[in-house]
């Protein structure tokens, strides 16, 4: 393998990585997040609305 | 064919889901600010989401792909300067953390409040038309594709692909910023799981050691050096350099994220962790490409070899979750586009050749109008649309025809107290003359006179629109400072 090409495997590995992971990170936590969305536009709309 | 039962039923769960999703959300999109930016409610992990899945969409995969079969690993180097540009604006704030403190919904807002509604109407309108032919030739790369994948002929593929362009036109039309981000965040753990599953397969089929020797016997040290690649170069770099940041800051579908964020400083980090997934973003679509390259060898059409991997080397079963990510990444990234180019069509084209805005329904009615005429837009061009060079320089010439005026208006409307509305002019035509001429004169290069030759090098006319743009806000600012006396900005108190 050329040292060119090592160079750059590396980085898409440590690319892939961090890519990958905060992905899972935002997949658990985007939940609570979407939920905080959905309540404040309920908490939000008029009772008229409601 | 290689899709199974077990694929089709996948499939066609994940479009029913994303339908049934996209459409309760309308429930919750009760003024205009709710459909436009989601009621400015979104938090940090889900505006990572959504950012995320409209930045991916398949035609990011098809022409990265291409980028790795054809130029080796000489292209990793574009994720790198986009992750460098998105975590700048990201950390710095640079023009997002003002744009949603302003409270704007669309980028063109901004230059009524520091210059006028007709740089508004003239930004808008550049905006659109850059903006929708960059999106023009999504649909066509979605098709290569899917064909690849699947394993199926064209015929069948235009009816898959006007199945769901017609679910995104309808769930967008019906609930705007709400339904996408909704869906988004849905398509964005779809399409990430996709993208692992063909990471593993493509590792598991093709070995690291005859990737390394196909890039160093096909390109040689242009596969590995992006400075001795002709395709790339100096002059390549720092175009794409300037055009991510300005992409960064400025690209309606992206920035709408930080105008949808809680408060600018969400804004700041939604932009710095999406900016660091960029690396990731382009190098792994690239390393199927060049994993392609090692699998097949070269003198494959080199937008179709990445699909074909995939195809080939993911196995039944897991190839339904594939092509479910593939779509969820391509209706995530249509949906956030035709909003962004709908809203701007009504609120910066239409409502700004009259004195007074429209009413919120009524905006919000024409809104949907555009989205559906968007939709039938892309069908048509993405058809008979022939691209040149390579995808990619396509879309960043595309879109240098907007973000090189922007960036002159927005930068330095926001931070140089000298900017006028004469520069704005300048600096928005003057941005738009180089990607327009690229784009009219490319298919008669040859009957060019030798001294014009240069306006035909796609890399060149991107980085001449970033200069011309900045010159002509320099040069015409100054020397209209007594005719057009510039107005300064004023910030609205957060609440």
């Amino acid at each position: 393998m050329t040292t060119g090409a090592l160079f750059w495997l590396v980085l898409f590995g440590v690319a892939a990585l961090v890519f990958f992971g905060i992905a899972l990170i935002v997949a658990i936590r985007g939940v609570s997040d979407l939920r905080y969305l959905l309540d404040a536009s309920e908490r939000s709309k008029s009772p008229k609305e409601k | 064919m290689n899709f199974g039962t077990i694929d089709w039923i996948l499939t066609v769960a994940y479009l029913l889901a994303s339908v049934a999703l996209g459409i309760w959300a309308k429930r919750y999109v009760e003024n205009l600010a709710g459909y436009m930016v989601a009621g400015r409610k979104v938090k940090v992990s889900l505006g990572i989401a959504t950012f995320v899945a409209t930045e991916l969409g398949t035609v990011t995969y098809v022409y990265y792909g291409e980028l790795g079969y054809v130029a080796g690993f000489s292209g990793f180097i574009i994720g790198i300067l986009a992750m460098i540009a998105y975590t700048l604006v990201g950390r710095t704030g640079f023009i997002i953390e003002n744009l949603r403190r302003l409270r704007v919904m669309t980028i063109p807002e901004f230059y009524e409040l520091r210059y006028s509604r007709k740089v508004r109407l003239l930004g808008g309108i550049i905006l659109f038309l850059g903006g929708v032919l960059n999106m023009g030739i999504f649909l066509k790369f979605d098709g290569i594709f899917l064909s690849e994948v699947m394993g199926f002929g064209p015929g069948a593929l235009a009816i898959i692909m006007t199945v769901m362009l017609l679910i995104v036109v309808s769930y967008t039309i019906l609930g705007g910023m709400f339904s996408i981000v909704i869906t988004d965040f849905m398509q964005f753990v779809v399409l990430a799981f996709g993208m692992l599953v063909a990471t593993i397969a493509v590792l598991v089929r093709v070995d690291l050691a005859s990737i390394s020797t196909a890039v160093s016997t096909t390109l040689g040290s242009s596969g590995v050096d992006p400075f001795a690649n002709p395709r790339f170069g100096w002059t390549f770099v720092i175009w794409i350099f300037v055009s991510s940041l300005a992409a960064g800051a400025l690209w309606q579908p992206g920035t709408s994220k930080a105008l949808a964020s809680e408060s600018p400083e969400v804004a700041k980090r939604v932009f710095f962790w999406t900016g660091l997934t960029f690396a990731g973003r382009a190098m792994i679509p690239m390393f199927w490409g060049v994993a392609a390259l090692a699998f097949f060898g070269p003198g494959l059409s080199s937008a179709a070899a990445m699909p074909r991997l995939l195809g080939a080397v993911v196995p039944p079963g897991f190839l339904g979750l594939l092509v479910a990510g593939m779509l969820a990444a391509s209706m995530s990234t249509y949906s956030a586009y035709m909003l962004a180019w709908s809203s701007v069509l009504a609120r910066d084209v239409i409502a700004c050749t009259r004195p007074k805005d429209f009413p919120e329904s009524t905006t919000v009615a024409i809104t949907r109008v555009v989205a559906g005429v968007i939709g039938v837009f892309l069908l048509v061009f993405g058809l008979w649309y022939q691209i040149p060079d390579t995808a990619f320089q396509y879309l960043y010439v595309t879109g240098a025809m907007y973000t090189s005026g922007a960036l002159g208006c927005v930068a330095a409307g926001m931070y140089w107290r000298k900017a006028n509305n004469v520069g704005a002019y300048a600096s928005l035509l003057m941005g738009a003359l180089a990607p327009a001429g690229f784009l009219m004169l490319e298919k008669s290069r040859d009957a060019l006179p030798s001294w014009l030759t240069f306006v035909a090098d796609v890399n060149i006319a991107g980085i001449l629109s970033f200069i011309l743009a900045a010159l002509g806000m320099i040069i015409g600012s100054l020397a209209s400072q007594r005719t057009s006396p510039p107005q300064q900005l004023t910030y609205p108190e957060q609440p």
